[in-house]
């Protein structure tokens, strides 16, 4: 569903000086896999994803989403996924409703009107469907941006920190929904570094240190590679620069 | 190319109800009714603050005297007017048929004709009756609706770099940058959406101004402060690259606000630069060339955008 190879992204700090932030990244990701893209801060997490998303040009290397390849083709390939970047990206005075069908429309999606108020409602936000989004709680905007970038039915998510600034039960309840949003069939990508979290939901990991993946598998591969049973300690062994 | 056409639309549509919704409708009617108020208000408090008292000296037998005074004029009686002139006492001397003023007031042509009537004389000068109430009034309209339109030009440059810079900064250009249609199409849609919702807020504007004022060519003004503000608000996005407010506006507003001037500045010097959107403001002539200019500065501009988002 979505494959990446041997993908590099470079930006330039300044006229002579270079910086790798990806690194000849290679993962895949099946329909219904839900696969964790962790690192430490600076790791590359959120790079990769906006690379995916097609927000970012790749230095080289191939990306294709559900056989869709992004250098050829990338408004094909942002019809196949949705994006859900870590800031809400909410303007404060539309509300959830006009948000979600403005997307809708533009995604092409038959009835946008029945198509927003089945998704809201599906997804809990029906009571405040017609509030503005700037008097929303966090854990509210998070089922609408989930909303927004579920509407056109995409084929792969992509998540980054979703959990974010949310509360517990926030986290449980968006987290529940990443679990259902796989069941359906979905390929998603999922960024974080909060070990508790990424062992609820994710089927496969990749870790991710300077750029470059480090480790990759289940969860049980990821801590047999590390060497440790516990999958923070795991994470920070992976994740720690070599002395 | 149809699908981008209505992406645009629903765009442009959505854009145009966030600004509604953040009181640039008020804004947009409450600045230049305080600015045509404000500007009357402070024009008459300085024409009273140096307006020299129309003080007359006249011999006392003179039956001008008593002329002058049922005019309105204030009459000082002396055996020497000329030497009161020359103290300073006074604003003008009458010395039989012979008036001195200080100043080219309008109230020496009513001065002459009292002195004329007072000595028999077979003519006077008098002003016109049949003289339109608004010729005062229309170069002070010109000045107010060219102000507007400076006024607007820099809302199109606040407008077009803060509708980037802010929606990038909480994401939501990032959200609309990951749906299926071409960048540009984002520029373009707050081009349209900055430049529409100034347009028609500066016509509110220059109707209110003709209204109280009379401006001579209102469309004209109209015409040219709308590509003035259509070329600002595209300089605005162009120049917000990918600034946000939070991680610093100035160099943005900097950037936008030199182009602006230079343009500006361009126009006030040369009359051959008067093509071009803001350079025209202070054009008489046709805003049509200038309008399309300012288009073709938008579409430029969301090129430059959509080539500067990766």
């Amino acid at each position: 569903m979505i494959e990446v190879t041997d993908l590099v992204k470079r930006f330039r700090k300044s006229w002579s000086e270079e910086m790798t932030a990806v690194d000849s990244l290679s993962f895949k990701v099946q329909p219904g896999e839900v696969y964790g893209l962790l690192g430490a801060n600076g790791a590359g997490k959120t790079t990769t994803l906006r690379i995916l998303a097609t927000l970012l040009e790749p230095t080289s290397g191939t990306v294709t989403v559900a056989g869709v390849d992004r250098a050829s083709d990338p408004l094909g390939v942002r019809r196949k996924l949705a994006y859900v970047p870590a800031e809400a990206g909410l303007p404060d005075r539309l509300t959830p409703t006009e948000v979600v069908r403005l997307f809708a429309r533009i995604q092409g999606v038959a009835d946008p009107k029945a198509a927003t108020a089945k998704l809201l409602d599906r997804l809990g936000a029906t009571s405040y469907a017609d509030t503005p989004c700037g008097d929303l709680s966090t854990g509210m905007k998070r089922r609408v941006v989930l909303a927004r970038a579920l509407v056109h039915e995409p084929a792969a998510l992509l998540l980054d920190e979703p959990t974010d600034g949310l509360d517990v039960p926030g986290r449980r309840d968006v987290l529940g929904l990443v679990r259902e949003q796989a069941e359906a069939g979905r390929a998603i990508v999922i960024s974080s570094h909060i070990m508790s979290e990424v062992e609820r939901v994710v089927d496969r990991v990749g870790v991710m240190r300077t750029g470059r993946m480090v480790a990759e598998g289940t969860l049980e591969e990821v801590k047999t590679i590390a060497g440790s049973d516990n999958l923070d300690d795991a994470f920070v062994s992976l994740v720690e620069p070599e002395t | 190319m149809s699908e981008t056409l209505r992406a645009l639309a629903f765009l442009t549509g959505s854009l145009l109800r966030r600004l509604a919704r953040e009181g640039m409708v008020v804004r947009s009617l409450v600045f230049p009714t305080a600015l045509v108020i404000g500007t009357l208000m402070a024009t008459l408090a300085v024409m009273a603050a140096i307006r020299t008292p129309q003080t007359v000296a006249v011999i006392p037998t003179d039956p001008v005297a008593e002329a002058a005074e049922e005019a309105g004029f204030v009459v000082v009686r002396t055996e020497d007017p000329q030497l009161a002139l020359d103290r300073g006492a006074v604003w003008a001397s009458i010395v039989d048929e012979k008036i001195t003023a200080t100043s080219d007031d309008l109230g020496l042509q009513q001065l002459e004709a009292l002195v004329r009537e007072a000595r028999g004389s077979a003519w006077r000068p008098a002003s016109n009756p049949q003289r339109p109430s608004n010729v005062e009034s229309q170069p002070l309209a010109l000045r107010i609706a060219r102000l507007l339109a400076v006024l607007f030009t820099l809302y199109g440059v606040v407008f077009g770099a803060g509708m980037v810079a802010r929606d990038r900064g909480d994401g939501t250009l990032e959200s609309e940058l990951a749906l299926p249609v071409p960048r540009w199409t984002h520029a373009t849609a707050r081009f349209i959406a900055g430049s529409l919702g100034l347009a028609v807020f500066f016509a509110g504007g220059v109707a209110l101004v003709d209204a109280m004022l009379d401006i001579e060519a209102p469309l004209i003004i109209l015409g040219h402060g709308a590509a003035a503000a259509a070329g600002a608000t595209a300089i605005g996005i162009a120049s917000a690259g990918r600034s946000t407010i939070k991680s610093g506006f100035s160099t943005t507003l900097a950037v936008s606000m030199s182009a602006v001037s230079v343009l500006g500045s361009m126009g006030l010097s040369s009359e051959a630069t008067h093509f071009l959107p803001i350079a025209s403001l202070s054009a008489t002539g046709s805003p049509v060339v200038p309008l399309l200019v300012s288009l073709v500065l938008g579409a430029a501009c969301s090129a430059w955008f959509g080539r500067a988002q990766s």
